[in-house]
């Protein structure tokens, strides 16, 4: 092994120290080489600029054994080397995913263009030159642990996001009526319920419930808020907030959404708003009273045998202006009638005009269905197909079926 | 979405094509501080090329409602066709802004 330069040559002294900067003195550096006196070199001049953490191997297997046993922030490696040469080395490393990100500096002559093409080939992150000069081999050192910690920092963070959004879509589902209330509820009205929620990667602004409200009566509600995201999310835990508090108490499902249009009109910024279904059934009275809020338009059957109708209507979102007045509307309710409920992510994917499913589509695809499950079942199935993306908001889908005589 | 822009003076148009949603945030903060600066009376958007529109895209056309109310210029949305017209009569939109044909 050639020894060109003579650390007295060199002017690393002049640099300024890694102590000085955003790089941590700390960075673990594995110097990998056959010759004892480069390894020395290539040291002398790294801890003239403060890097002590360093690691070193004569050859390709024992610097993957190094690598294994320190975790390096940086490796410079020589290619000619025996045992395992520098090439293979850079594949082994690039080729084991707690190595793969490390940058590799390869020591090459300015005159070997093959070995330099190759070195990039088999994973070398760049290339220091041979005789080492000591400024460009500092310098890009600096460059390349700069952008190691750069990207740590950038992992570090997306793993955090990655946990909160996690933990936040689960406290998000947690708002939804879950196996306990809608168990009770069968237990004591002739009712059943199925559903679906699937929220959006960035979280999104989907909520449902449902509550008894004595005499064989129940409301079932949905809403979706505008946009994407964390804003959308945290939308719904104030609209659930303010339900759980009762502020809301009113059984007309026209007068229930004016409430909720104050509360909202209240607290939203200008461009956010919900839209929203509402209803209350009466199972012994076999009706349903209902109210729209720019919702897409839900489906009704009416007894078991009839086909599926669109509770088509126009209203204003909730929270948009105070002015706005709502319309409640009556149907029958009859047992065997079945109520679909289902957020606009189900007829927007992928985005219009080339959605598979229309309201209309739902409401033939609903046809003679048996259960609410089926109902559901029956819904997904065509976002299901291989070529279709997943949607890009929450998805939530809610069926409400009327079983008979109240137990 | 993609969006053209013309003015003369007096009246703003911003030609809006293709599907205006939660990633057009920042594109339609910048069409604002644009018609802002024309200074013009009035502002069409016409959405004849506009294809769809999610609840965020709605969302727009209401802040674009309040920053005209504030600074004394009149809103037409113009030419709305398909989904885009079903879902700004859907939210009665049509009593909150003024649609034209």
């Amino acid at each position: 092994m050639l020894l060109d330069a003579h650390p007295s040559d060199v002017s690393s002294a002049k640099l300024p120290s890694f102590k000085d900067c955003t790089i941590h003195a700390d960075a673990r550096v594995l110097i990998v080489d056959d010759s004892a006196t480069m390894r020395g070199l290539i040291a002398w001049h790294l801890k003239s600029v403060g890097l002590t953490n360093l690691a070193f191997a004569q050859d390709g297997i024992a610097a993957l054994a190094a690598a294994e046993a320190v975790t390096p922030d940086l490796v410079i490696a020589d290619l000619a080397m025996p045992n395992m040469d520098g090439f293979e080395l850079c594949r082994r490393l690039r080729a084991d995913p707690r190595t793969a990100d490390v940058p590799i500096l390869i020591q090459t002559g300015s005159d070997q263009n093959e070995d330099r093409a190759r070195s990039f080939e088999v994973g070398a992150s760049d290339l220091i030159a041979k005789p080492i000069e000591s400024r460009e081999m500092i310098a890009r050192v600096r460059v390349h642990l700069e952008r190691r910690s750069l990207i740590n920092h950038l992992q570090e963070y997306q793993r955090r996001m990655e946990a909160e959004l996690t933990l936040a879509r689960s406290m998000q589902h947690s708002l939804l009526p879950g196996p306990g209330i809608i168990g009770w509820l069968k237990r004591q009205l002739p009712i059943d319920i199925a559903s679906t929620y699937a929220p959006s990667i960035d979280l999104g602004g989907d909520i449902w419930g449902l509550e008894s409200l004595g005499h064989s009566r129940i409301r079932l509600y949905s809403a979706d808020f505008t946009g994407h995201g964390v804003g959308a999310a945290l939308n719904t835990f104030r609209l659930h907030t303010f339900l759980a508090s009762g502020a809301a108490e009113a059984e007309d499902p026209a007068e229930w959404l004016a409430k909720i249009n104050e509360f909202l009109c209240s607290i939203l910024d200008v461009g956010q708003f919900a839209t929203v279904f509402a209803a209350v059934v009466d199972l012994a009275a076999g009706d349903i009273a209902y109210s729209l809020a720019a919702c897409p338009a839900p489906l009704l059957r009416t007894g078991s045998t009839a086909p599926f109708q669109l509770l088509s209507g126009a209203g204003y979102p909730v929270g948009i202006t105070r002015a706005a007045d709502y319309e409640t509307v009556r149907a029958p309710f009859p047992p065997g009638s079945m109520l679909v409920l289902y957020s606009d992510a189900l007829i927007e994917t992928p985005d219009p005009p080339d959605a598979i499913l229309s309201p209309e589509r739902l409401g033939d695809c609903l046809s003679g269905v048996l259960s609410v499950d089926a109902a559901i079942e029956t819904m997904l199935a065509p976002l299901r197909q291989p070529h279709v993306p997943p949607p890009t908001d929450d998805l939530t889908v809610v069926a409400l079926s009327h079983r008979g005589a109240a137990q | 979405m993609d969006i053209r822009t013309t003015t003369d003076g007096s009246t703003f148009q911003a030609h809006m094509s293709g599907r205006l949603s939660f990633s057009d945030h920042q594109a339609f903060r910048v069409l604002m501080q644009d018609i802002e600066k024309s200074k013009a009376k009035a502002c069409v958007f016409d959405l004849s090329q506009l294809t769809s529109v999610d609840s965020s895209g709605l969302g727009m056309f209401i802040i674009a409602a309040e920053a005209a109310k504030s600074g004394n210029w009149h809103l037409t949305l113009k030419g709305a066709t398909g989904q885009v017209n079903q879902l700004l009569y859907l939210a009665k939109f049509d009593k909150l802004l003024t649609l034209v044909g």
